[in-house]
């Protein structure tokens, strides 16, 4: 059963010896810092490591914790922020060796783009659905956008996207030790390029409810 | 000089791009890496680069992946490594307030955050106002004007540099110039 009462309403349960209530913090909040980790580092594994750091640091100080100052979910984002650029600066960032434009690249049209801000916009974008959405609406979003992928399709984002499997050992993949892989007459190529197809499509499906800039997400946004 | 044969939606038709003969649909599979972080099979990430500044289209296709990579890593269920852990934590944290270290022996081992924050946050704001006043600077030009002590100047440098807000100039081991990333 979810908790009901706000974060605040926990922490101070919890620090007046409510054993029980950081449990509902942790419920709250875990996926929500590795959806807010995920975009900067690219990689599933590594924001949940951080995301766990950021929860074990928020316990430890949560003593330290002044509703008055700030809230309870800000006081944590900062703290996963921090721990999030600790783990940026460590990595050999491309940033500050390649942000110099060769001038050999065209100039016409006058098109300023910054790769940097493409992907913080794509970021926002799924950022803003998941905030405005609870978790049992996501997973309809989600559900609707398979939806729309053939049963083999939505087996290759399964193990290609979720169980993070190399194209090897999707070529490899059997269910069903006796029988056939289903993509075992492919190749890594073909495997790409189908994939290729396959975000497209999902891509084209998830914009309708992905937020614009100002307006609303989710799934009202069908209704309208 | 280059040419390219755009249509009315800005797709490239057969672009003729330094002797490179590639359509946009050439470039979808090396778009979908970049978004997932798999550069290792992107054959040509220079004329990918040079492809995606000049492609509004294609610009658009990348946002399209990189939603949907960004999606999938919110749905997705956590490793059960990840589900461990906070098992653990909740355990730890059922055996109470109590034991934890007392405030004022855990001085070490964490900065109280919302400190740091403010700090770091006032010297980033510090050095954002004095770049959008002076433009480009040397780094020792830039502290000397921000009059900021070592830290929290390339704590706050490094900030505004994760967030996008700076380009730090130089080799990553020895930055040399601060400027203003333009929006």
């Amino acid at each position: 059963m979810p908790d009901n009462r706000t974060d605040e309403q926990l922490v101070g349960a919890y620090i007046k010896g409510d054993e029980n209530a950081f449990s509902g913090i942790l419920d709250r909040y875990q996926k929500r810092l590795i959806a807010f980790i995920y975009p900067w580092v690219r990689n599933y594994q590594t924001a949940e490591d951080i995301a766990i750091e950021a929860l074990e640091d928020a316990w430890k100080n949560i003593r330290r914790f002044d509703s008055q100052k700030s809230s309870f979910k800000r006081w944590l984002f900062l703290i996963a922020n921090q721990r999030k650029i600790d783990k940026l600066r460590k990595q050999d960032r491309e940033i500050k060796t390649t942000t110099l434009i060769p001038e050999e690249v065209p100039t016409t049209g006058d098109i300023v783009i910054d790769m940097q801000e493409i992907e913080t916009s794509s970021e926002n974008r799924v950022l803003g659905l998941v905030e405005a959405n609870n978790e049992a609406e996501i997973n309809e979003i989600k559900a609707k956008c398979l939806a729309v992928l053939s049963d083999d399709d939505r087996l290759l984002y399964q193990l290609k996207i979720e169980r993070e499997l190399s194209y090897k050992e999707i070529l490899d993949y059997r269910p069903d030790p006796t029988q056939a892989g289903p993509f075992e007459k492919s190749n890594e190529d073909a495997l790409m390029k189908r994939l290729s197809r396959l975000k497209k499509t999902l891509a084209k499906e998830l914009s309708k409810y992905l937020p614009d800039w100002k307006g609303q997400a989710g799934l009202k946004s069908e209704e309208d | 000089m280059k040419t390219t044969n755009n249509n009315s939606n800005g797709r490239q038709g057969r672009p003729i791009s330094n002797g490179v003969n590639k359509t946009c649909k050439d470039y979808e599979m090396d778009l979908m890496h970049k978004a997932s972080g798999e550069l290792q099979y992107i054959k040509d990430k220079e004329a990918l680069e040079k492809h995606l500044k000049i492609c509004p289209a294609c610009r658009k296709t990348l946002q399209g992946f990189l939603e949907v990579d960004t999606f999938a890593a919110v749905t997705r269920e956590p490793s059960k490594q990840f589900q461990d852990k906070i098992a653990d934590l909740k355990k730890r944290a059922q055996k109470g307030i109590t034991c934890l270290p007392d405030q004022a022996s855990n001085q070490t081992n964490l900065p109280p955050p919302i400190d740091t924050v403010t700090i770091v946050g006032t010297a980033a704001k510090k050095i954002y106002e004095c770049l959008k006043t002076s433009g480009p600077l040397p780094l020792p030009v830039l502290r000397q004007h921000t009059g900021l002590m070592d830290y929290p100047f390339y704590e706050a440098l490094d900030r505004l540099d994760c967030e996008h807000k700076v380009i730090i100039r130089g080799r990553p081991d020895q930055p040399e110039y601060a400027e203003l990333r333009k929006t």
